[in-house]
């Protein structure tokens, strides 16, 4: 690769570039414009800009297209020309879904008006997106029509881009698709059916279970070939060992968004984009089926959450960012709020302020600021569409990038002893046992839970296992909170390897869990962590047959735990065993749970600060002593922070340049909605 | 009604925020320098069911309530919502949403106006809420039908003109809208900012509101429609229980101009004070 992903950025030939950039949409501006704009966006301290390149605005007609002969503004090659004059980076989309809040989200209207691209309901009507200013049917990423269209918008475009790529010229990465997701439309039962999603369905079970047999012993069925087992199109399991087809599906779920995914990356590749990295951005803040950021991994170089937080959603933000941090080479935002767009609840300019910072906070190392330039459908970035600078915001970028650059905050390190588990086996039943078929989007989901959405039928098990699954998960998120723990989220569709570095591993656990998964956390505890898991030692696998992996290695006589009522410690290899049979919900006997394993695996805090409500997270200079502690206030009123030192410390805020000096504590109150950057000497 | 292609820029970013929240009650209240009004939270129960078997029934306090939970059928809401002690009930008959999504998706054309499209989903709603989806209390829906809308939007929107809005704290604009219209559709959303893109300044509002008027002509359309107010002023005609009268009360006190305002809605606007409302 000439581009090569690092951590911290890019490696670009020789010179490393920090992965911080924004957007600039050269086709919504006036072309003799762009030089003064990318004047503007390299004085606030940007190098690397990244543009969409929207199919329906270059296609005149099939195969006819405007690269600036007609229209200046179109004219992407000058653009990237420019950029590479002006020493500026490019990350490009060529879509070929775009969104963009433009019309159609930059598909021809001739494609989605194509039945045979059309994605299919469960009702076997076309699959209609309601959004403005026109409704539209959205295309199936299973239909070979559908490719044979982008193929040849990308034999169009990416001749131009290929030409422009680096050293030749500005282009540094390129986007694959956008926002992957079904158009947000997760629901398991709501699309695709499509002839092609059928196709591709077998695929998915045939190189799962190989052969028929296999399936017919998962699925207790008679089928004669994998085309005979139906596509489901809603939850009806009445017993346990109804759910491995229901299981399948929601995995199938996210393979469609692989296969898809794959499918444009190599034409990206195979038209010569390639030794530049190849990124995708999923949707705003979720790490639920159908998005498996692990498993996009493998597939791509660069990956991550598009987030537009206001204040008030800290919570989210910062589970957002910890799942990027615990589960990407490069922790990236692709699109992160600078602006918003006309039909949302707005973001300001304070939310913007505070967000960003606890972003970075929470181990964020790559943002993209979407929009750095305004442009026609959007409001509140930096830089108006004439040029003209919004001065607070420009004031803020400007200042953060000096930050950014002067105290290497890409090249820091958080620590981060402990991993708490998202488990894809229950991703998958909470996803697939829905009763709100064929409605819940991705954005809905965030605000009812399991406990609104999912069915309440234990189905066998002791407890409906999605609704079980989450209590525990929010329980277990309260205890690290409380007690000040740094930790990332993570998911069993990791590696091994990528596991194996943290010192706890939490892991709700109930009666099944798929055997890859068992066997995983079992090789953790082997080569000397200490797994947290509970409330049930897993007895089936997630065909629902007899799987006891990690109860097998984990019998013998247990013992008590100090502090913690509920639970039992066994050995297993090197490491430890913590079954925790219930969780409760006082806050401080949770909290002493949480320090009841923490003591057992020898972990300390980094700056602890006394007040329940605020947070820090010390991001330390590998080999070194010193570093960036954040501290933040994410309420709506001012509150005093305490942080208790280890010793002689000198803190320098890196936005006011006040100074804080103490032995064994500093004091400050710190203000409602504030992220406080302080250099420790 | 909506272009396909509307043209939505320069949108000042505090304006839109404080137009948007004009929405709270709060802002109202801060506004017209009230005590905000006690609210109490309103409690709600979900319930799912399937032929006579409930498959959910969450309550917003207690939760899941659905172990020994008594159902009596849809018809029975109110006595339900009495019995469980909660403000307001949604029931959904399994298979419900699937029906909306069949009528609205298999109705719906891409080329046609975008609120003729969201009339397929409002009436695939609708036709719903007679049998599998239920409220209680009942929701109000309008019986406007697109048809009656399209009407009074080419009765009473001027065409081939800009529609204007501004409200102002002191000299500041608070917020500001400028729509376009052509000959079928609204075309442009943009705000005061497109003016100050060309250096437009003004001192005092209610004389130069004229000025404001031709830079919107010169750079869009004529105004066929515009209103101009104090901020105060327009919190208290929202507030009002007679919002035409306290609108005629601050146009006589030179807290609100309407100025040009079509021969059509000014007769209405006074129908309506006489009526007193």
């Amino acid at each position: 690769m000439t581009v090569e992903v690092i951590p911290g950025g890019l490696k670009v030939g020789e010179a490393k570039a920090p992965l911080v950039l924004g957007a600039m949409h050269y086709w919504r501006l006036d072309h003799h414009l762009w030089d003064n704009i990318l004047e503007k966006v390299k004085g606030m301290g940007f190098n690397m800009i990244e543009t969409y390149i929207p199919w329906s605005v270059h296609e005149k007609a099939p195969g006819r297209f405007d690269f600036g002969e007609e229209d200046p503004r179109k004219d992407i090659g000058s653009f990237l020309d420019l950029c590479a004059h002006k020493g500026v980076m490019a990350l490009v989309r060529p879509g070929p879904h775009i969104n963009s809040e433009i019309t159609y989200f930059g598909y021809p209207e001739r494609v989605l008006a194509d039945p045979d691209c059309q994605s299919v309901s469960a009702q076997n009507t076309p699959v209609i997106l309601p959004v403005p200013p026109r409704a539209f049917p959205v295309p199936s990423y299973a239909s070979g029509k559908f490719y044979d269209e982008v193929a040849t918008w990308f034999d169009a475009i990416l001749p131009i881009i290929e030409k422009r790529k680096h050293p030749s010229g500005s282009v540094v990465a390129v986007q694959a698709d956008n926002e992957m997701s079904l158009f947000f439309r997760a629901n398991a039962y709501d699309h695709d059916y499509s002839p092609g999603a059928a196709r591709l369905f077998c695929e998915f079970l045939e190189k799962r279970y190989g052969d028929i047999a296999s399936l017919n012993r998962a699925y207790r069925s008679q089928y004669r070939d994998f085309s005979d087992a139906p596509m489901p199109r809603r939850f009806d399991a009445r017993v346990k060992e109804d759910i491995p087809r229901y299981l399948d599906w929601a995995a199938y779920k996210e393979y469609y968004i692989l296969y898809g995914l794959e499918r444009i990356t190599a034409m990206l590749r195979e038209r010569g984009l390639s030794g530049i990295p190849v990124t995708h951005n999923y949707p705003e803040q979720l790490q639920r089926c159908p998005l498996n950021i692990a498993a996009t991994e493998r597939i791509l170089d660069i990956q991550g959450f598009d987030m537009y937080p206001q204040r008030g959603q800290y919570e989210l933000l910062k589970r957002g960012c910890l799942t990027a941090a615990a589960q990407s080479r490069l922790p990236f935002i692709p699109e992160f709020s600078s602006g918003c767009w006309l039909f949302s609840p707005p973001i300001t300019f304070e939310d913007q302020r505070f967000t960003t910072l606890v972003a970075w906070m929470h181990g964020i190392k790559g943002i993209s600021f979407y929009m750095l330039v305004e442009r026609e459908r959007w409001y509140g970035s930096p830089i108006a569409r004439d040029g003209r600078i919004r001065q607070p915001n420009y004031d803020y970028y400007k200042k953060l990038n000096e930050i950014i650059k002067a105290h290497r905050l890409t090249a820091l390190k958080r620590e981060n002893d402990i991993i708490l588990m998202n488990v894809r086996s229950y991703q998958y039943l909470d996803s697939a046992s829905t009763l709100l078929e064929p409605l819940t989007t991705l954005f809905f989901r965030g605000f009812i839970g399991a406990v609104m959405e999912c069915s309440e039928d234990p189905l066998g098990f002791e407890e409906p296992i999605p609704i079980a699954a989450e209590a525990w998960e929010k329980k277990w998120h309260k205890a690290l909170r409380l007690a000040k723990y740094p930790f990332l989220i993570g998911d069993t569709e990791m590696s091994l390897d990528a596991l194996t570095p943290y010192k706890v591993m939490i892991v709700p656990t109930f009666e099944f869990l798929g055997r890859a998964e068992q066997s995983k956390l079992a090789q953790f505890a082997e080569r000397g962590g200490i797994l947290a898991i509970g409330p049930k030692i897993p007895e089936y696998d997630e065909t629902i047959n007899l799987c006891t992996i990690l109860k097998n290695k984990i019998e013998g006589e247990g013992e008590s735990l100090e502090n913690a009522p509920c639970a039992t410690l066994y050995r297993l290899g090197k490491g430890k065993v913590v079954v925790f049979e219930a969780l409760s919900d006082d806050e401080v006997e949770i909290k002493t749970t949480m320090d009841a394993v923490a003591t057992l695996a020898g972990l300390k805090r980094h700056f602890p600060v006394l007040d329940p409500r605020v947070e820090t997270s010390f991001h330390g200079d590998p080999g070194g002593d010193s570093g960036v502690l954040y501290v933040a206030n994410p309420t709506n009123e001012s509150r005093p922070a305490s942080i208790e030192l280890d010793g002689p410390r000198k803190f320098t805020d890196l936005w006011s340049g006040d100074i804080y000096e103490g032995k064994d504590s500093i004091e400050f109150e710190i203000e409602p909605y504030t992220v406080r950057m302080l250099e420790v000497r | 009604m909506l272009a396909k292609d509307p043209i939505i820029q320069d949108i000042d970013a505090r304006g839109w925020t404080n137009l948007l929240s004009l929405m709270d009650r709060a802002t109202i209240d801060k506004i017209l320098g009230e005590e905000p009004a006690p609210r109490r939270e309103k409690t709600s129960l979900f319930i799912i069911y399937q032929g006579d078997r409930v498959l959910k029934a969450f309550h917003s306090k207690k939760g899941s309530i659905l172990s020994g939970f008594r159902w009596d059928g849809p018809d029975a809401l109110e006595e339900l919502a009495q019995k469980e002690n909660v403000d307001r009930l949604t029931v959904l008959s399994r298979g419900a949403l699937g029906n909306i999504h069949e009528k609205f998706q298999s109705g719906i054309q891409i080329e046609e106006d975008y609120v003729r499209q969201l009339f397929h989903l409002l009436d695939a709603v609708r036709e719903e809420m007679s049998s599998g989806l239920r409220f209680y209390p009942a929701p109000k829906i309008p019986a406007v039908g697109y048809e009656l809308l399209k009407q009074m939007f080419n009765l009473f929107v001027p065409k081939n003109a800009s529609i204007v809005f501004y409200i102002f704290d002191a000299e500041s604009v608070w917020t500001s809208l400028i729509i376009g219209v052509s000959e079928r559709d609204f075309d442009l959303l943009t705000s005061h900012d497109a003016l100050i893109a060309d250096g437009f300044t003004f001192t005092d509002w209610r004389t130069d509101y004229k000025r404001i008027l031709e830079a919107v002509g010169r750079k869009f359309r004529p105004s066929g429609l515009a209103m101009f107010a104090t901020l105060k002023s327009f919190a208290q005609i929202i507030r009002s229980d007679k919002p035409l009268s306290a609108l005629s009360a601050a146009q006589e006190a030179n807290e609100v101009i309407l100025d040009p305002l079509p021969t059509l809605i000014k007769t209405l606007l006074g129908a309506g004070r006489l009526l007193g409302r």
